[in-house]
């Protein structure tokens, strides 16, 4: 079973003067803070990524800013610049002060 | 292109709770985290509205949104309202950011996107819908233009609640 913070990155083909498209998953709840639970009716507290960073080769490339209505296990995809390749970091943070994060090499375009 | 770059859907190993340490050593001690100052700041209160020209109004700082230059794809009819998935793209060439918004969702403001060093203005993401609604994809300009693309999706199971 995959657990929350469990994550995973595609990089797309890297062709010469190109973007590269990037998909990434990581695996979360993404609780809304508006469900109770089926067996106690107590409410289930709002747990979800809020701050979603790219970084490549140290540089930010992408930011993105989740509010709850972002899909469970969220997927996401956006392009890289062309270029050198190196190594595309993802780091995911949550409202409850986790973060995870994840690293990917990029060929050379 | 490296065999590592090549590898379908690479397992990462996850840091699991590493920010909860991280932050209880005073931040940054285990790892330092690229480019953390230029955190843009959560639009929480935009996030929160519950009406939708409020929701927009507190995001981009107006509701007059000019129409064209986005194209939204997305199904027809989502059978899940849990998951619907989303493409945004734009012809502009100066896209700074996507903004995402569902008329009928309890809070309608979805989510933010920053283009800062992706050079081609396209993104995908899968977004929760409560009910049948209208979906806005929104393009800011470096220059702060605002264009929207528009398309109604049919959601059969709401995926708000559950």
């Amino acid at each position: 079973m995959a657990e929350t913070g469990d994550t995973r990155i595609h990089i797309g083909e890297a062709e010469p003067g190109e973007p590269v498209w990037v998909q990434s998953l990581i695996m979360h709840p993404m609780e809304t803070g508006l469900r109770e639970d089926p067996k106690t009716g107590e409410p289930i507290p709002a747990h979800y990524i809020q701050k979603v960073k790219a970084d490549y080769n140290g540089e930010r490339v992408f930011e993105a800013d989740w509010s709850t209505a972002v899909s469970k296990n969220p997927y996401l995809g956006f392009y890289l610049p062309p270029g050198e390749g190196g190594t595309l970091e993802i780091t995911w943070e949550d409202n409850q002060g986790q973060v995870f994060s994840a690293r990917a090499e990029v060929g050379s375009g | 292109m490296t065999s590592l770059g090549r590898s379908p859907w690479r397992r990462r190993s996850l840091l699991k709770g590493l920010g909860v340490l991280a932050i209880a050593a005073g931040g940054g001690l285990l790892r330092p985290l690229a480019g953390l100052a230029a955190n843009f700041p959560l639009p929480r209160r935009a996030f929160e509205r519950e009406d939708p020209d409020a929701a927009m109004e507190e995001a981009l700082g107006t509701t007059e949104v000019l129409e064209g230059h986005v194209t939204l794809t997305a199904p027809d009819k989502a059978q899940d309202g849990a998951v619907v998935p989303l493409t945004l793209e734009s012809d502009l060439e100066d896209v700074a950011r996507f903004h995402v918004f569902v008329d009928k969702n309890p809070r309608p403001y979805i989510a933010r996107i920053h283009l800062l060093g992706s050079p081609r203005p396209k993104a995908e993401l899968r977004i929760k819908m409560d009910e049948t609604s209208a979906v806005h994809g929104v393009a800011e300009t470096g220059d702060g233009e605002l264009y929207r693309g528009t398309k109604r999706i049919e959601v059969t199971i709401s995926g708000c609640r559950d």
